[in-house]
């Protein structure tokens, strides 16, 4: 994806403003980004992301919305991953959150796909607990269930 | 002719609207099996979430292989009433229909609705400001 497509991607996601400066360098620097997340998933799921991102992403606008939107956040490779993963069908399993007043933010979530395939994705990088409020909150009667990754809206 | 009862959840629909719904029916029926509303496309649920939704469209959610071969071979059935539920989503409506109103399916789409309505919520909560 050259940066001129990577721009209107951005902008087509609500978050072209991560361009408004240094273009050049962001675009660089997310193309490397995206791979560290290709790389991320592979290592997880044990088989390589086919397509690789920066080429799925463009291919699959709509679906991979969410995933865009983290880019302009300074979201982790792995947590990227999981959202990947979750967008790509994988259901939420368990969602493991600790936090401890400057000391300590961990987020554990596991994801599985029908196929069997599952993995953790970790981090202890505050701001990778952004991903909490991306998680779509639901019920089945009155059991508890999180799943699906929703982007942010743009305001009407 | 799949009979049953309508139920009506209006409200503009939302990009995530049926995603939330397939999750539900997934985790309600792991083997669910799902059925593009002009036939072109049936699929597991898990294939589901790679597919475009655009409003109008419509689908048929079957509780399983099994039943989505019932429904094409046989229609209605009093055995297979109960396990397939039609979504059709439009602009500012997301239409059901199911066996009864005290079923499976009804109970479903209770939860679908309830679980939509939340995350509709959410999604208005946390929009990005109208500059961005």
């Amino acid at each position: 994806m050259d940066e001129r497509r990577l721009r209107e991607v951005f902008e087509q996601c609500d978050v072209g403003w991560v361009f408004d400066e240094y273009a050049s360098e962001r675009a660089h620097q997310i193309l490397r980004e995206m791979h560290d997340v290709d790389l991320a998933f592979c290592e997880k799921i044990g088989r390589p992301l086919d397509p690789p991102l920066s080429q799925a992403i463009p291919a699959d606008l709509p679906r991979l919305k969410p995933l865009v939107q983290t880019f302009a956040s300074p979201m982790t490779a792995p947590i990227r991953a999981m959202v990947y993963c979750i967008l790509d069908g994988a259901q939420v399993k368990a969602i493991r959150f600790d936090y401890r007043f400057k000391a300590r933010a961990h987020l554990e979530v596991d994801v599985g796909y029908d196929s069997g395939e599952s993995a953790t994705f970790s981090s202890d990088d505050v701001y990778d607990s952004e991903a909490l409020r991306h998680f779509g909150l639901m019920k089945m009667g009155k059991a508890p269930i999180i799943d699906g990754y929703y982007a942010f809206r743009k305001g009407d | 002719m799949i009979g049953g009862v309508d139920i009506a959840f209006t409200g503009r629909v939302l990009d995530g609207d049926m995603d939330v719904m397939l999750r539900i029916a997934r985790a309600a029926w792991p083997y669910a099996f799902v059925e593009t509303g002009d036939g072109s496309f049936a699929v597991v649920v898990g294939e589901t979430f790679r597919m475009e939704w655009p409003t109008p469209s419509e689908a048929f959610i079957y509780e399983s292989h099994a039943a989505y071969e019932s429904w094409t071979a046989s229609g209605l059935t009093h055995a297979n009433a109960d396990k397939m539920l039609a979504v059709t989503l439009e602009h500012d409506c997301i239409s059901f229909v199911v066996n009864d109103r005290l079923g499976t399916t009804a109970a479903i789409v209770g939860d679908m609705m309830d679980s939509v309505r939340e995350n509709r919520w959410l999604a208005l909560a946390l929009a990005l400001p109208r500059a961005a």
